[in-house]
């Protein structure tokens, strides 16, 4: 469980266009352990689900902790129809 | 046909059922029903109009959508509240868009200035405004040098669990043997590499709406490949990185698993292959030679164990032990979904959660012709029937012999045969109804009157021929409704009733015929001017004796209108008449029934079919006719002092109190008998369009049958008093009468007579 840091809520509609703005908002809190409040995402599109992907690479490569936490059903299905159901669990279980 | 005409066909075919959606959904949003999936659904029709005409480079058709589908995605973010004036103006924006697709069908151009305004309403909505309007996108974006990926597949293998059901394996490895003989390399599932490009995203497509779209094809699993992705820092967020796995069961149709891609496949890499294929399998012949034999049980596990090529493998129709397979690959099909549990992957599962939805029916596209040509052959079956029941019975063979109890079989199976083709052609009434909405909008709009539709029985289901002829008089009906019927809003109010006035269209099936009523909650006909206005136009005398009913009725006569200017909207004094005879044409029935200050209510009885018909043969001279039973009102023996002399060659019958034309049915055909006895024969009363009642004299009634009608004009030519023929049980050609043309045959030149007149 990450508790240093202030986790990052994300937005309810991560549509097609607000890839870019997550990716500043993600870049913004490198270096650092990192946990991503999904409780209030209603919808998941494919470029921001590419956004947290890489994140979620960064992170990994930076060997900082990154977990999502709360998440919505909509956000657990979006991550399910993408492939990644396992992004949920902690890390540790996820073999990339 | 080209095939890209046959595309085009194809995409404007979709559009219509698109445009459909979109309407029905928008209506629902309108009544308040604004759940994800009805907006999800709207959204959807538009957007694949756009991607369709995209394809098609119909530019104004894709400038409008785009805007109408930027405001769409926002109300499904939940950005923008679709409150009542959202929903007004994403109605407006159907029609519009409804308008570009009919433009970029047919040719020639839509009102520019309206679209234009239509698009500025949507994005006065849009959050960002004008700024989400439209421009094409330069087709790559710099420096993006993707490549596609051969993505290694490292799903679980089927663990082996003591429970195993073969035959589920067995079925998700190819459910269908003849498509697996068709062709030998596919018979496992189906494995879809789907990599997008990064101009899939620009053109405001979404990899995740394509991968729901495969996950409601059946049991998914995905596996997303992350390979070329780079860290935060280095990643374009427009750009394309991932590439996604897809494998589903053999049982979805390739043709399906396309379809999800149809609007992207220019904008990614796409590969579909069946699993197992061109790869070399384990020893099919010993693999199958295990499985066919009855020590199943020791099989399973080997089955279960091993990779996917066995499933291969063991439905590869291979000849040697193949050929006695004790089981059916058939039987075991509905088994299909049960391979899923052995996979402990948790996307799979996760995936069936989010793919619950019932799959829509299966349907296939048939060209009409071959409905027709099938429906025409089904008649002559029923005819040939008809024949050798008669022949039978002519040969004097007993009643109870088994060649009557076989007839009676094949009479049964016959018509079995003949309901259900026509149910291939029966489309329910949807059609038609779902242009009814814009049409009350725009009525609504130019009279200035608040008016609500109200539709009940969509799903009712009729001939496809009888559907195409609804249109127009229900268009006229409800145009009449809320142009005459209803009152304005300030008139209602005054009159206690809320201001915005009710047009209810309803269809439902009533003894093998379908009804359908348009009622409105308005003032009622108002009888005392229609009465003075039928006087005025000389329909009636002045001093006429008339019910409520038979005035309600005027508004069907040829050249009646009440309306004191003639508007935009109705009131040409065409309107009801067109209805009463378009609805005739069809075999049909129009009754009003009306109650002053609280509305009135149009039924139209039709057929449910113009292949067969139901009518009244009767024997002139000899020759056998038939009546549409739909237009006798009564039939009846003369007496002789009922039959007046009128001229030298007419007669008139005295019915009740009043007097019809009498019409010697075999004269006007020019095969009567040449002395004519009224009182030897029977008087059929029609009603006619041209002279209201008319008493048809013929010879004998032989009874009641349903025929099947053979067009006369397609066959011979256009005859007068003659609509068409049928072939009878005698193998004789019966011809149907046309009341309209017999009586217009009759009076060469016609005066006017008026059946409402009373002269007694």
């Amino acid at each position: 469980m990450i508790t240093e840091t202030e986790p990052l809520k994300l937005g309810a509609n991560l549509s097609l266009d607000q890839a870019g703005a997550l990716r500043e908002a993600l870049l913004t809190r490198r270096g650092a352990p990192l946990a991503v409040d999904a409780s209030d995402v209603e919808r998941l599109s494919g470029p921001c689900f590419q956004v947290l992907a890489s994140a979620r690479v960064t992170w990994d490569a930076d060997g900082q902790p990154f977990e999502f936490t709360n998440a919505s059903p909509a956000f657990e299905n979006g991550l399910a129809l993408l492939g990644a159901a396992d992004w949920t669990r902690p890390q540790e279980d996820f073999l990339p | 046909m080209d095939p890209m005409d046959a595309i085009r066909t194809t995409f404007f075919i979709e559009c219509d059922e698109l445009l459909a959606q979109l309407e029905e959904g928008l209506m629902a949003m309108e009544q308040g029903s604004a759940d994800s999936e009805t907006i999800n659904s709207v959204f959807r029709a538009v957007h694949s109009v756009k991607g369709g005409g995209g394809a098609f480079g119909l530019d104004p058709l894709v400038r409008f959508s785009h805007v109408f589908e930027t405001l769409l995605d926002q109300i499904r973010s939940g950005q923008v509240d679709p409150s009542e004036g959202v929903v007004a103006t994403l109605l407006r924006a159907a029609d519009m868009l409804a308008d570009h697709v009919s433009a970029a069908r047919d040719g020639g151009g839509v009102d520019e200035s309206r679209s234009e305004q239509i698009a500025a309403a949507i994005m006065s909505h849009t959050i960002g405004g004008s700024a989400t309007a439209y421009e094409p996108e330069s087709d790559e974006i710099e420096g993006l040098d993707f490549k596609p990926q051969m993505i290694a597949l490292d799903l679980p293998a089927a663990e082996p669990a003591a429970d195993f059901d073969i035959s589920a394996l067995l079925a998700s490895a190819g459910a269908d043997p003849v498509a697996d003989a068709a062709g030998k390399d596919e018979a496992g599932g189906w494995i879809v590499n789907f990599a997008p490009h990064a101009s899939l995203y620009a053109k405001a497509n979404d990899s995740a709406l394509v991968l729901r779209e495969l996950g409601t094809l059946g049991e998914a699993v995905i596996t997303v490949n992350d390979e070329a992705l780079p860290t935060l820092d280095e990643m374009d967020p427009a750009g394309a990185y991932l590439g996604w796995t897809v494998r589903l069961p053999a049982s979805v149709a390739e043709d399906d698993i396309r379809d999800a891609f149809a609007f992207v496949d220019e904008d990614c890499d796409l590969e579909i292959t069946r699993e197992g294929a061109a790869q070399d399998g384990p020893d099919i012949a010993a693999l199958l030679a295990v499985v066919v034999e009855p020590a199943a049980p020791e099989a399973a596990p080997v089955a279960a164990v091993a990779p996917p090529p066995v499933a291969l493998a063991l439905v590869e129709p291979e000849p040697e032990p193949a050929a006695d397979k004790p089981f059916s690959l058939m039987d075991i099909a509905p088994h299909v979904d049960a391979l899923a549990p052995a996979s402990p992957s948790a996307p799979a599962q996760a995936a069936a959660a989010a793919t619950n939805a019932p799959p829509p029916p299966q349907t296939i596209r048939v060209d009409l012709d071959r409905v027709d040509r099938l429906i025409n052959l089904v008649g002559e079956l029923v005819i040939n029937q008809a024949m050798l029941a008669q022949r039978v019975m002519e040969s004097g063979a007993a009643k109870a012999t088994d060649v009557n109890l076989a007839l009676t079989d094949l009479e049964l199976l016959t018509r079995g045969i003949q309901d259900s083709v026509m149910a291939i052609r029966a489309q329910p009434v949807k059609s038609v109804f779902q242009r009814m909405p814009r049409l009350v909008r725009e009525v609504g709009e130019a009279t200035g009157k608040r008016v609500k539709l109200v539709t009940e029985g969509e799903g009712t289901e009729v001939d496809k021929t009888v559907v195409e002829k609804l249109s127009d008089p229900i268009t006229h009906m409800i145009r009449n409704a809320i142009d005459h019927g209803l009152e304005s809003p300030a008139d209602r109010e005054a009159a206690g009733k809320p201001a915005e006035g009710t047009v209810r269209l309803t269809a439902a099936h009533r003894s093998g015929r379908i009804v359908i009523e348009v009622s409105d909650d308005g003032r009622g006909v108002d009888r005392a001017r229609v009465k003075a206005k039928a006087i005025e136009k000389g329909l009636i005398s002045a001093d006429a004796q008339m019910t409520d009913e038979e005035i309600d009725n005027l508004i069907f006569a040829p050249g009646f209108s009440t309306a004191a200017t003639v508007s935009d909207i109705s009131g040409r004094g065409v309107g009801m008449d067109v209805v009463k005879r378009s609805v005739q044409a069809l075999g049909g029935r129009i009754t009003i029934l009306s109650t002053p200050g609280q509305g009135s209510r149009f039924s139209l009885s039709l057929p449910l079919t113009l292949a067969v018909l139901d009518g009244m043969v009767v024997t002139v001279g000899d020759q056998t006719l038939v009546a549409p039973l739909t237009t006798i009102i009564e039939s009846l023996k003369p007496r002789v002092g009922d039959v007046r002399p009128l001229g030298p060659n007419n007669f008139v019958l005295k019915i009740r109190d009043a007097f019809v034309p009498l019409i010697d049915t075999g004269a006007a055909l020019g095969f009567g008998k040449s002395k004519f006895d009224p009182t030897e024969g029977v008087a059929l009363l029609v009603e006619s369009e041209v002279a209201g009642q008319v008493a048809l004299m013929v010879d004998h009634i032989q009874g009641q049958r349903q025929v099947v009608i053979k067009s006369l004009e397609t066959n011979y030519k256009p005859t007068a008093g003659v609509a068409a023929a049928t072939i009878l049980g005698d193998g004789r050609v019966a011809l149907i009468l046309d009341i309209d043309g017999l009586v217009t045959a009759h009076r060469k030149a016609p005066p006017r007579v008026d059946t409402l007149a009373m002269t007694g």
